[in-house]
C-alpha cells in the first residue's frame, strides 16, 4: 500500500506529434506497470513494505522450524532405544543433515532477518529500508530456495553428508543421489538472499537514520543486527565459493576435492569453517540484541555498559574470523584433539539456548507492536517452562552421552557398548528423546498461543511494557509509512526520555512521567508530514526469485532449464530496471491528517 | 501506563540473559561429570582413562569442568538472587545509570584472567599430547568405509627382534602394553577419525594425507573405539579395538601372525571350505599363503571389486574376536564377558586363545555370510554401481547356500 | 505488384529450390531431399497466397487507410526479415546435414525474430520516426550492445586462437609480438594526431578485425599444428607401451631417447626439461635417498626416525607420498617397479611393465612421487622395488603385503 501521488501530466522524452502516445512515468511502453492492489494476496506477493516482508519471513521461518523439529523428532525416536528401526541408516543420515541445514539456514537466519527487517527501520526512524524491491527479492529468493532444498526429499533423497558436508564424502562416488546437489544449490540460492539482505540493511543503517541519531544512539538490537549483516557480507561469499567448487566437482567433473588428482580434502574444511564460525555469530548476535533490548525495558534501566556491549559486538565481528580452526582440532592440522570435543551438542545447546530462546523472547516482546495484541501470559509461561525443561532434558544428556563415548551422527547405538548401571547410554538416550517431546509440546503451545488464543485477546495498549526505543513511537501495528513525522532524536532510549524527565537535583534522581506514549503518538499525528512518498510495490522481485530454482533444477537435470531460468531472471531484471517509479492509480487512499484526501499530489522528490 | 508494569513476572523469568546461558551449560556439564561416572564400564567412557595420553586429557577436562562449574554456580546464584531481590514490587523508576567503568572493565578482565588461567594447563597438555618422539613401534592405520585396517611395517622396534615381515590385520590393533606406539594413519576413501577414548583423543584419517597419533595403554586389556568423523552409511558401525598385550604376549601374537599357512586336512569340511573360500571370497579377501589347485599363490584383487581398492585380510581371522568392521563379536556373550572383564594378568592368555568353535558367535557370523548387505548398511546394490565405476563400497550379497556357509565356517575357524 | 512480403517468400522458395536440386543431385539423401522439397513447396505456396491476397498492401487504393499510423509512412528498410530467412534455411540445412548447425540457425531465427518483432512494435508506438526509434533502442539496446559485442569479440578472439594454434610454437611468439607492436604503433599514431576521425579509427579496427577473422578462418580450416602432449613421466611411459610404433618413429627422428622413460637415465623432452624442481607441501611423507655411494636408502622422517625402519612397507591401494632426494653427482630419476599389468595395444592384450618414475633431477634436488600399489608384492616373482636407471647398485625392495 502506498500513498501515491498522481504524476504530472508531462511526457518525458520527445515532443509529441498528434497521435503520439506519451511515454509517461506511470506506464512504460504500455506494458510495464506497477501493481496497485492494497488488499488480498497480491498485496503480499508484490509488496515492498519492510513490515509485510518481515512478517512473511517470520511465518516461513516458523514453518521451517516445524519441519526441522519433525526431523529432530524422528532422529530422537530412532535413538530412543538400541538398534532402532524407525529410520534406516540412509534415511537417518538424510534426516540429521536436513535437520541441521533447515534449522540453521531456513529457521534461525530467516527469523533473525524477520526481526531485522521489521524493526531496523522502525528503530532508526526510517520509513522503509534503502532498497525495498531488493528486500522483497531477498524474501522470495529465500522462500523458493528453501522449497527447492526440500523438494529433494521427493526427488531421489535428501542430502546425506551432514550439514558440514565434508569432502570427499560429498563427492559423487560417495553420495551418488542428487541430494547433495540440492543441498549445494539450495544453499547457494538462500545465500543470495542473505547477501542481498545484508547489503540492504547495512546501507539502511548507515544512511537512513533519523536526524540526531548518531551510531552510538542507535538501539542495541539495531547495532547487533548491523554487526550480523557485516558478518554476512563477508562470510556468505566464502560459502558461495565453497558451494561453487562442490557444484562443479559433482556436476561438471571438476577435481577440486579429488585426492587422486592431488587435491587436499582439507580445502573444503577450511572454506566451510571460515564461513562456519562467523555463521554461529550470525546466528546468535541478533538474539543477543533482542535480549539486550528486552532486559532494560523490564528492569526500567538503560542497558548497563551500552558502549562496552556495542564494542563487544563489533569485536566479536572482527575477532570471530580468526578462530575457524577450532572446528578442526582433530583434522591433523597440528596440535591435538581434546576428548571434550566429542561433547558436540554443546554447540547446539548454545544455539538453542542463546539464539532460539532469544528469538522467542523477541516474539513475546514485540508481538503487540506487530499484531496489536499481546500474547497470553499464562500460555506463555507454560510455553517457556516446557521449552526450558525440554531443552535441558534434550541436550544435557547429550553431553553425558558424548563423554561416555557415543559420538555424533550415529544412526543406532548398541546395548553392549552402552555400559552397565542405570545411568548408562540407554537411559540418557531415552531421556533425550523424552526431552525432545517435552520441547515439542512447549513449541506447540507457542503456536496455540499465537494462532488461537491470540484471537480472543483484547487489543493491547499502545505501550504495554513501558518501552524505551523508537519503534514504539508508532501505532500498533505501525501505519504503512511508520512515522507520521520523521522524529528527531536527542538521546539513546529516545522514547524513554520523551516520556520521563529527571527532576532530581545533583546526585539524587527522580523520574516523573511527563507524557504517556499515547499522547506522544497523537502529537506526532498532529504534526504529520503533508507529503509522504513510499516505494511502490513491484512484480519483478518475485519473478526474478522464481527463475533461480529453475536454473538450479537445470544444473541437476538438464541444461535447457538453466537457459529457461536465466531467461526468466534476465527478463525480470529488465522489468525491474525499466518499470515506472510509481503506479498510475492505487485503490488505496488513506486520509491525511485533517480529513480531506490530499494524498494524490506530486511529491517534492 | 503503570498497569503494564504489573505484567512483569513472566518477563523477568523470560529475561535470562543469553550471555549467562553459559552458566547453565556449565552447571549441566558439571552435573554431567558427576553423573557420567555412574555409567559403569561404558566401553568408550572418556572419564576412565587407561593410557598416559588419555590420563592427561582427563586431568585437563576435570580441571576445566571444575572451574567452569564454580563460575557457573556463582553466576547462576547471582542471577537468582538479583531476580528475586529486585523483582517488581511497584518501586519508582530506578536511577538510569548507564554503566560504571570500573565494573565493566573488571567484568571483562576477570573472565579473561580465568581463561588465561585455563589456557596455561591446556597448552601444556596439548604439547605433551603432541609429542611423538618417544615412540618405539609403528603401526599404519588405514580407514576405509566401514572398517579399519592395521598393518605393521618391517621394523626393528616393537619387539626385541623387531618385526621381520609385514603383518596385515583389521578390526583389532594389537600393541605391546606400556609402550609408546606411533600410529601413521590415512584413509582410502573419505575422512574417518581414529578414536579410542580410553587411550587418547581423536585424529582424523584424511585420504591423501598421513596423520600421526601416539597410543599407549598402561596395562594389557582391550580398549574399544570407533570412527568419529561421519563417513557415510555405516559410520555408526565402524568400530575397532586396541588390544594391549604384555611383551611376551605380543611376541607370541607376532610369531603366530607370521606362521606359514597350513591348509586344512584333506577330506574335512574345512577343506571343502577352502575351495568355497577360493571360489567366492578370495577375489577380495587375502589369505596369505593360500594356494590354488596348481600350487600358485592366490592374489586377491579387491581393487577390481571394491571402489577404494582393499578388503580385510582374513589370514588369521580367528585370532581376533570381532568382525565386519568390529561391528559384532566373533565370540559369544559369555566368552566376551570373560575376555573384556579379565584382569591384566589373565588377559593375555584369554585373548591369545582366539576363537574356538565352542564360543564362536555362529549366529551372527552365519547371518553375515548369508547376506551381509542386509546386516550392515553398505553400498552393495549391483544395479546401482555406476557412480563407482561398477565397484562396491562394502561387501556384496554372495548367494551362499547353508552348506557353503557350514564349510566356510569350518575353514575360517582354522585361520589362526 | 511485388510487395515486400512476397519478395521474401519468393526468394526463400527459390533458394530452397536451388538447395533441393543441389542436395538431391549431389548428396542424394532421401530424407533430406524430401525435407528440402517440402520447404520449397511450402514457401512457394505461401508466396502464391501472398501475391493473391496482395499482402494487405498499404499502397492499395484505399483512402480510408490514411489515418492508421501504420499507413502513415512505409516501414523503413530492415535487415531482420532477411536474417530470419537465412536463419530458417540454416536450420533446414542443418537438420539434414550437420546437426550442430541447427543450433546456430535457431539462434539466428530467434534473434532475428525478436528484433523484427521489436522493430515492428516500436514503429506503431507513434507517428514520429525519431520517437519510435528511441523507444526501440531503449528496449533493445541493453540487450543488443552487450550480446553483439560479446559475439563480435568472441569471433575475433576465436579467429586469433585458430591462428595461434596453426603457427609453430616459436612463430606464435613472434606473431604475437609483431601484432602487439603494430597495435601499439597505430595507437601511438592516433594519439599523436589529435583530429583523427571516428571513421578512421573505426576503419582501422574493422580492418584489423576482418584480417584476424579471415586469417582465423583460413588457418582453422587448415588445422592445428601438431601438439604432442608429453608433460609427465607417466604419459611418456604409457606412450611407449600403448603406441610402440609411433614411439619408435619418434626415437628415429631423434625427438626423444629410446626405451621406457622409467628405465632410462637419459633426459626426455618436456617431462624432464621443464619439470618443476619444487615439492609441494604434503603431510608426513617418506623419503628415498640416492646417496653419494649410489645406494638407495629409505627413511620415515619425524618421530619414527628413532624406530629405524629401513624397508619400505606400503599398504595396498593407499596413496603414499615419497620424496626422492638426489644426493649423487649426476642427474638421476627414481623409478618404482610395481610388477606387470595387462594392457590393450592395437586390440591385443599385452603384458607390460607397471612402472612409475620421477623426472630427471639435478644433484642435490628433491622430487615427489605418489605411489599407489594395488596388488601385493608377492604376486610377482621380482616383487616390487625402487631403482635408479643407470645405477645398478641402487635397488630397494618395496614390500606391499
Amino acid at each position: 500500500m502506498a500513498i501515491i501521488e498522481r504524476p504530472a501530466d508531462t511526457t518525458t522524452t520527445v515532443a509529441p506529434v498528434e497521435e503520439a502516445a506519451p511515454v509517461t512515468a506511470t506506464s512504460s511502453y504500455g506494458y510495464l506497470r506497477r501493481p496497485v492492489e492494497s488488499t488480498g494476496w497480491r498485496s503480499w506477493a508484490f509488496t515492498v513494505d519492510h513490515k509485510k516482508i518481515g512478517i512473511m519471513y517470520g511465518v516461513v521461518a516458523m514453518f521451517f522450524f516445524i519441519v526441522g523439529g519433525l526431523e529432530a523428532g524422528l532422529i530422537r525416536l530412532q535413538l530412543a532405544g538400541p538398534e532402532g528401526t524407525v529410520l534406516s541408516a540412509d534415511k537417518y543420515n538424510q534426516m540429521f543433515t536436513m535437520h541441521a541445514t533447515t534449522m540453521v539456514f531456513l529457521f534461525v537466519m530467516p527469523m533473525a532477518a524477520a526481526f531485522a527487517n521489521y524493526f531496523i527501520p522502525l528503530q532508526i526512524g526510517a520509513r522503509d529500508v534503502a532498497f525495498p524491491r531488493m528486500n522483497a527479492l531477498s524474501f522470495w529468493v529465500f522462500l523458493f530456495g528453501g522449497i527447492f532444498l526440500n523438494t529433494s526429499w521427493f526427488l531421489g533423497g535428501a542430502a546425506d553428508g551432514g550439514w558440514f558436508m565434508y569432502a570427499p564424502n560429498s563427492d559423487v562416488p560417495f553420495s551418488p543421489t542428487n541430494g547433495v546437489d540440492f543441498w549445494a544449490l539450495g544453499l547457494q540460492i538462500t545465500g543470495i538472499a542473505s547477501l542481498v539482505g545484508a547489503i540492504n540493511l547495512i546501507t539502511t543503517v548507515l544512511n537512513m537514520r533519523a536526524p540526531g541519531m548518531s551510531l552510538m544512539k542507535m538501539p542495541i538490537f539495531t547495532w547487533m543486527a548491523f554487526v550480523t549483516q557485516m558478518l554476512l557480507l563477508f562470510a556468505i561469499p566464502v560459502i558461495t565459493v565453497a558451494l561453487f567448487l562442490l557444484m562443479f566437482q559433482r556436476s561438471y567433473d571438476a577435481t577440486f576435492f579429488s585426492v587422486e588428482a592431488g587435491a587436499d580434502p582439507l580445502l573444503w574444511q577450511h572454506l566451510f569453517w571460515i564461513f562456519g564460525h562467523p555463521e554461529v555469530y550470525i546466528i546468535v548476535l541478533p538474539s543477543f540484541g533482542i535480549v539486550s533490548e528486552v532486559l532494560p525495558v523490564f528492569s526500567k534501566k538503560p542497558l548497563f555498559g551500552y558502549t562496552f556491549v556495542v564494542f563487544s559486538g563489533a569485536a566479536i565481528g572482527f575477532v570471530g574470523w580468526g578462530v575457524w580452526a577450532h572446528h578442526m582440532f582433530a583434522s591433523g592440522l597440528g596440535p591435538v584433539s581434546v576428548a571434550v570435543f566429542s561433547v558436540a551438542p554443546l554447540a547446539i545447546d548454545v544455539i538453542f539456548g542463546g539464539a532460539v530462546l532469544g528469538l522467542f523472547a523477541g516474539m513475546y516482546y514485540w508481538w503487540p507492536k506487530v499484531f496489536g495484541k499481546t500474547l497470553s501470559e499464562s500460555w506463555g509461561k507454560w510455553n517457556f517452562w516446557l521449552m526450558i525443561i525440554g531443552m535441558n532434558l534434550t541436550f544435557g544428556p547429550m553431553h553425558i552421552i558424548g563423554l561416555q563415548g557415543q559420538p555424533r551422527r550415529m544412526y543406532q547405538w548398541t546395548e553392549n557398548r552402552a555400559g552397565e548401571g542405570f545411568f548408562n547410554l540407554g537411559m540418557w538416550n531415552l531421556v533425550a528423546t523424552i526431552g525432545t517431546f517435552v520441547l515439542i509440546v512447549g513449541v506447540a503451545l507457542f503456536f496455540i498461543n499465537a494462532i488461537w488464543i491470540h484471537r480472543r485477546q483484547p487489543v493491547a495498549p499502545l505501550d504495554p511494557w513501558d518501552a524505551r526505543t523508537l519503534e514504539w513511537l508508532t501505532t500498533n501495528p505501525p501505519k504503512p509509512h511508520n512515522f507520521d513525522r520523521t522524529p528527531t532524536v536527542h538521546a539513546l532510549d529516545e522514547v524513554f526520555h520523551r516520556k520521563y524527565e529527571d527532576v532530581g537535583e545533583g546526585d539524587s534522581h527522580e523520574y516523573v512521567q511527563r507524557s504517556t506514549l499515547d499522547e506522544l503518538v497523537l502529537e506526532e499525528e498532529a504534526q504529520a508530514d503533508a507529503h509522504i512518498h513510499l516505494p511502490a510495490p513491484s512484480y519483478w522481485p518475485i519473478v526474478l526469485a522464481f527463475g533461480l530454482p529453475i536454473m538450479a533444477y537445470g544444473v541437476i537435470y538438464t541444461t535447457w532449464l538453466i537457459v529457461l531460468g536465466a531467461a526468466i531472471v534476465v527478463a525480470a531484471l529488465f522489468g525491474w530496471a525499466l518499470e515506472p517509479a510509481d503506479a498510475e492509480d492505487a485503490d488505496f487512499d488513506p486520509p491525511a491528517a485533517g480529513g480531506e484526501s490530499t494524498s494524490k499530489e506530486l511529491a517534492n522528490v | 501506563m503503570r498497569d503494564a508494569m504489573t505484567t512483569t513476572s513472566v518477563e523477568s523469568v523470560n529475561s535470562l540473559s543469553t550471555r549467562l546461558r553459559s552458566a547453565k551449560v556449565a552447571a549441566v556439564a558439571g552435573l554431567g561429570v558427576l553423573l557420567a561416572g555412574c555409567a559403569q564400564n561404558a566401553a568408550q567412557d572418556t572419564f576412565a582413562p587407561e593410557g598416559e595420553n588419555a590420563e592427561r586429557i582427563d586431568g585437563l577436562t576435570r580441571l576445566v569442568f571444575s572451574i567452569a562449574g564454580v563460575v557457573g554456580v556463582i553466576t547462576f546464584s547471582l542471577i537468582g538472587w538479583t531476580v528475586w531481590r529486585y523483582r517488581d514490587r511497584g518501586q519508582p523508576i530506578p536511577e538510569q545509570s548507564e554503566g560504571r567503568k570500573s565494573l565493566e572493565i573488571g567484568l571483562t578482565i576477570l573472565p579473561a584472567l580465568i581463561l588465561v588461567g585455563v589456557a596455561v594447563p591446556t597448552v601444556q597438555t596439548l604439547s605433551a599430547l603432541n609429542k611423538t618422539s618417544d615412540t618405539e613401534c609403528v603401526v599404519n592405520v588405514t580407514g576405509q568405509q566401514w572398517w579399519w585396517e592395521f598393518d605393521y611395517p618391517v621394523q626393528p622396534g616393537c619387539l626385541p627382534g623387531g618385526i621381520t615381515e609385514p603383518i596385515v590385520t583389521s578390526g583389532q590393533m594389537v600393541i605391546p602394553a606400556d609402550t609408546n606406539v606411533l600410529i601413521r594413519g590415512t584413509s582410502r576413501d573419505v575422512i574417518h577419525s581414529f578414536w579410542i577414548p580410553k587411550l587418547n583423543g581423536k585424529r582424523d584419517m584424511v585420504p591423501g594425507r598421513v596423520h600421526t597419533l601416539r597410543m599407549q595403554a598402561n596395562q594389557p586389556g582391550i580398549y574399544a573405539g570407533q570412527c568419529a568423523e561421519f563417513c557415510g552409511l555405516s559410520h555408526a558401525n565402524m568400530r575397532m579395538e586396541v588390544v594391549a598385550l604384555s611383551d611376551a604376549g605380543f611376541q607370541t601374537w607376532v610369531d603366530n601372525q607370521l606362521e606359514a599357512y597350513t591348509p586344512p586336512e584333506e577330506g574335512t569340511l574345512a577343506a571343502e571350505g577352502e575351495q568355497t573360500f577360493i571360489a567366492n571370497c578370495s577375489r577380495c579377501h587375502q589369505v596369505n599363503g593360500i594356494l590354488d589347485t596348481n600350487g600358485t599363490p592366490i592374489v586377491s584383487r579387491p581393487d577390481t571389486q571394491v571402489y577404494p581398492g582393499a578388503a580385510p585380510n582374513l589370514t588369521n581371522l580367528m585370532t581376533r574376536n570381532t568382525f565386519a568392521g568390529a561391528m559384532w563379536d566373533l565370540i559369544d556373550d559369555q566368552r566376551r564377558e570373560e575376555v573384556w572383564e579379565a584382569s591384566p594378568e589373565e588377559f593375555d592368555e584369554l585373548y591369545l586363545a582366539g576363537v574356538e568353535d565352542e564360543w564362536l558367535n555362529a549366529v551372527r557370523l552365519r547371518a553375515w555370510l548369508r547376506n551381509s548387505p542386509a546386516e550392515k548398511a553398505m553400498y552393495a546394490d549391483p544395479t546401482q554401481l555406476e557412480p563407482t565405476d561398477g565397484r562396491y563400497r562394502g561387501m556384496p550379497y554372495l548367494a551362499l547356500s547353508e552348506d557353503q556357509i557350514d564349510q566356510l565356517i569350518a575353514y575360517l575357524l582354522e585361520r589362526k | 505488384m511485388f510487395t515486400t512480403g512476397s519478395k521474401f517468400l519468393i526468394g526463400a522458395a527459390v533458394i530452397s529450390l536451388v538447395a533441393t536440386l543441389v542436395y538431391g543431385i549431389g548428396q542424394g539423401g532421401v530424407m533430406g531431399t524430401i525435407g528440402l522439397t517440402s520447404a520449397t513447396v511450402a514457401r512457394a505456396g505461401l508466396a502464391a497466397l501472398n501475391l493473391f491476397l496482395r499482402d494487405s498492401n498499404v499502397f492499395a487504393d484505399d483512402a480510408q487507410l490514411d489515418t492508421s499510423s501504420a499507413a502513415q509512412h512505409a516501414p523503413g528498410a530492415s535487415v531482420w526479415p532477411l536474417a530470419f530467412a537465412v536463419g530458417a534455411i540454416v536450420v533446414t540445412v542443418g537438420l539434414v546435414t550437420f546437426q550442430p548447425i541447427v543450433i546456430i540457425g535457431l539462434v539466428l531465427v530467434l534473434a532475428a525474430g525478436a528484433e523484427w518483432a521489436v522493430q515492428a512494435w516500436s514503429e506503431r508506438a507513434s507517428g514520429t520516426v525519431a520517437h519510435n526509434a528511441s523507444v526501440r533502442s531503449k528496449l533493445s539496446n541493453p540487450l543488443e550492445y552487450p550480446i553483439g559485442s560479446a559475439i563480435a569479440i568472441g569471433i575475433v578472439v576465436y579467429g586469433f586462437s585458430r591462428v595461434m594454434l596453426w603457427l609453430s610454437k616459436t612463430n606464435t611468439v613472434i606473431a604475437f609480438g609483431v601484432l602487439a607492436s603494430i597495435v601499439l604503433a597505430i595507437a601511438f599514431v592516433f594519439a599523436a594526431r589529435r583530429n583523427v576521425g571516428k571513421g578512421v579509427i573505426g576503419g582501422a579496427l574493422g580492418a584489423g578485425a576482418v584480417a584476424i577473422i579471415v586469417a582465423g578462418f583460413v588457418t582453422g580450416i587448415d588445422g592445428e599444428r601438431d601438439i604432442p602432449v608429453f608433460e609427465t613421466t607417466a604419459l611418456w611411459q604409457s606412450e611407449a607401451i600403448l603406441h610402440p610404433e609411433e614411439f619408435a618413429e619418434g626415437t628415429e627422428k631423434g625427438k626423444h631417447p629410446a626405451g621406457l622413460i622409467c628405465e632410462s637415465p637419459e633426459e626426455f623432452p618436456e617431462a624432464d626439461e621443464d619439470a618443476s624442481q619444487t615439492v609441494g607441501n604434503k603431510s608426513n611423507t617418506v623419503n628415498v635417498t640416492l646417496g653419494a655411494d649410489d645406494t638407495l636408502t629409505y627413511r620415515v622422517p619425524g618421530p619414527t626416525a628413532s624406530v629405524g625402519i629401513e624397508v619400505p612397507t606400503f599398504a595396498r591401494s593407499n596413496a603414499t607420498n615419497v620424496i626422492f632426494f638426489n644426493r649423487s653427482d649426476e642427474h638421476r630419476r627414481l623409478s618404482v617397479s610395481l610388477g606387470t599389468e595387462e594392457v590393450e595395444v592395437d586390440g591385443e592384450t599385452v603384458t607390460a611393465p607397471n612402472q612409475l618414475c620421477t623426472t630427471l633431477i639435478e644433484p642435490g634436488a628433491e622430487q615427489l612421487i605418489t605411489v599407489i600399489a594395488r596388488q601385493p608384492s608377492f604376486a610377482f616373482d621380482d616383487g616390487f622395488f625402487f631403482f635408479v636407471p643407470g645405477v645398478d647398485d641402487a635397488r630397494l625392495e618395496l614390500v606391499v603385503p
